[in-house]
């Protein structure tokens, strides 16, 4: 048992952070925040030009600190926009088994993935496996930088990486001899289509499955929307997404975006 | 009598004196004011009730990973470790580092992740606060490394309240710790073991026992500001970004966000009907987010602010199935109500544990 004198004193130290102590803390605390601050400021100054040197280099210098401690977060929750959401669709085939018994299934399926945070880890691999495609080909003005070429073929390698991953993960849980993956993308419907034309939120019209090549990003599923009537109209948001992904497939954004080295890093919360 | 060049420099050096004086005054003002701000002792109330919550959400997390556990972390893993090693360390290295990226032993990873179920669960009823603390950071923290391409803000936030709870007495009150103390006074929780795997303060070990009124720790404060600043950063980034995008000007960001299916947990596209309402709700959204750090703090200013909170974080956790983030927002938010506040609210009911009363 400590004795009452020992106990006296460090009960005042309890109290009272000595002096000397609140120096050292509010030194560190000053370092801390500007590790807390460094990555949405190095996230925020970028450009597809650069990045604002200063935060640059304050990201670099504390990267070690934050990144360890997991504090280098953008904070983009739901922004800058919400977007569309991107799941991963598998088809599995047995051992022996003829074409007719694949199964085809998604990640997440709500259906499925129970409780709700289950569904989330899910969803969150399905979204993070889409942010790092890499296209399977590039165009021939892009091979002849070859920085560009080098970028390109390291997110690709990255990219097949994950695939053969979770294709091996899914035959060893779905007992397959063969997985096939391909990426889903959900649109979101304006108030419109759901409110006037009677869309629902999980319409196949909104789903699209995306080319793993720079052409024909977005091939709709069952080509349905082709079927649908003029009348009815088509997501609103799917032109300027489909534009989006072009836009990012074409530049170097995209292997920019992805040697960034911000691995989990997106605009979900 | 002095000539007017004479009284005129007088006159300055007058002037500069007192600027100088003031100067002084302001700088020891501010010093202290900094001082006070962090160090001045409070009690844990405000700390205890976050523990609680937080442990209880990081046992349940970890729960979740177990459920599936050979899929997240195993030798068949969905990302796998050579996946985890080409992400983390090839051409572009990076600073995350955890053991579970070394193994794929089944053992281990069901000891690992027991370990950290275990301590949440612990820190959360308060027995061997501090220790449970750092664990369940520690496991914690190991966990979302491994799990790269898996989490979300639930991670970023439960990590952090987590970590900054290390830093607090948050077993002071409320805890088993506590009980353990006020219930049998001459038992081994009176030696100095526990008193550092507890953080329970020392007053708690006097010869006659545990005394009745835990004094305050300027650890509490400590800790509390840190959670409550980092807490500012997110929200003031959170909102920047939000302005950065259209749907939030336009007020169409609250349809778009629960038209997304893959997010719903309740239809509410009924509200497409109230055009108007719901550009409100987006835009009241915005502004409260953007200067969420600034109406904080003012007290006229902070009941309204974290009643929003409520509603915003609350309407994540019912509406876009995100009930774990939700809640631990609203978790976080408590950093800013007054240790004073919930002791009140917590003698309005028969605390079972504490007996504070």
């Amino acid at each position: 048992m400590p004795s009452p004198e020992n106990s006296k004193i460090r009960t005042k130290s309890e109290r009272q952070c000595p002096s000397v102590l609140q120096n050292i803390l509010l030194a560190l605390t000053l370092l801390h925040f500007l590790g807390v601050l460094s990555e949405p400021l190095r996230f925020f100054s970028r450009s597809e030009v650069r990045t604002g040197p200063e935060f640059a280099l304050l990201g670099e210098v504390l990267r070690p600190y934050s990144q360890w401690l997991y504090i280098n977060h953008g904070y983009f929750f739901f922004a800058p926009n919400p977007g569309p959401g991107h799941l991963i669709q598998y088809t599995s085939r047995p051992p022996d088994a003829q074409m007719e018994s694949s199964q085809t299934q998604r990640l997440p399926d709500r259906n499925v993935h129970w409780p709700r945070l289950l569904y989330h880890r899910y969803f969150m691999l399905a979204e993070f496996y889409h942010s790092r495609f890499a296209p399977a080909t590039i165009d021939e003005e892009a091979k002849k930088d070859p920085e560009f070429m080098q970028r390109w073929a390291y997110d690709k390698e990255i990219y097949d990486q994950l695939g053969s991953s979770i294709v091996g993960s899914l035959k060893r849980s779905q007992k397959a001899e063969r997985v096939e993956l391909s990426r889903l993308e959900r649109l979101l419907p304006d108030s419109q289509q759901v409110l006037k034309d009677g869309w629902t939120l999980d319409d196949p019209r909104l789903i699209s499955v995306l080319s793993e090549t720079l052409l024909d990003s977005v091939v709709p599923v069952d080509e349905l929307p082709s079927k649908a009537s003029p009348s009815n109209g088509t997501p609103s948001k799917t032109l300027s997404d489909k534009t989006l992904s072009g836009k990012a497939l074409s530049g170097k954004a995209l292997s920019g975006k992805a040697l960034s080295g911000k691995a989990d890093e997106g605009s979900r919360p | 009598m002095s000539s007017p060049s004479s009284q005129s420099r007088s006159s300055e050096t007058a002037t500069e004196n007192s600027t100088a004086i003031s100067t002084g005054i302001e700088s020891d003002d501010l010093q202290r004011a900094v001082r006070r701000f962090f160090f001045i002792p409070s009690s844990s109330h405000t700390l205890a009730v976050i523990r609680i919550c937080t442990g209880a959400m990081i046992a349940y997390m970890h729960l979740v990973w177990m459920m599936d556990l050979e899929s997240f972390m195993g030798p068949h893993a969905l990302i796998n470790n050579t996946s985890w090693r080409a992400l983390h360390q090839g051409a572009v290295p990076d600073y995350k580092w955890t053991y579970l990226a070394t193994t794929e032993s089944m053992p281990i990873l069901w000891s690992h992740e027991m370990l950290a179920c275990l301590s949440g669960a612990m820190l959360s009823a308060g027995f061997l606060s501090r220790t449970f603390a750092v664990l369940a950071w520690f496991t914690t923290l190991m966990t979302a490394h491994r799990m790269t391409g898996m989490l979300f803000g639930l991670d970023q936030i439960a990590l952090m309240v987590t970590m900054y709870l290390c830093l607090g007495r948050p077993g002071n009150v409320w805890s088993v710790d506590r009980w353990l103390l006020r219930r049998f006074p001459t038992g081994p929780w009176n030696a100095t073991w526990f008193q550092a795997m507890s953080g329970m303060p020392s007053t708690c070990h006097s010869e006659n026992g545990c005394e009745t009124q835990i004094p305050d720790c300027w650890s509490n404060t400590f800790a509390t500001r840190l959670l409550q600043l980092h807490l500012c950063v997110i929200y003031l980034f959170g909102g920047l970004g939000k302005l950065r995008g259209e749907m939030w000007w336009d007020g169409s960001a609250m349809w778009y966000s629960i038209a997304s299916y893959e997010y719903q947990s309740m239809d509410m596209t009924w509200t497409g009907h109230f055009a108007i309402l719901s550009s409100m709700v987006t835009h009241i959204t915005l502004f409260w987010e953007v200067s969420y750090s600034a109406l904080i703090w003012p007290k006229w200013t902070r009941a309204c602010t974290l009643a929003i909170a409520l509603l915003v974080h609350g309407g994540i956790a019912l509406f876009l199935g995100m009930i774990t983030f939700g809640l631990m927002m609203i978790v976080a938010n408590l950093a800013f109500v007054p240790p004073q506040t919930l002791s009140r609210l917590a003698r309005a009911f028969d605390g079972a544990f504490d007996g504070e009363r």
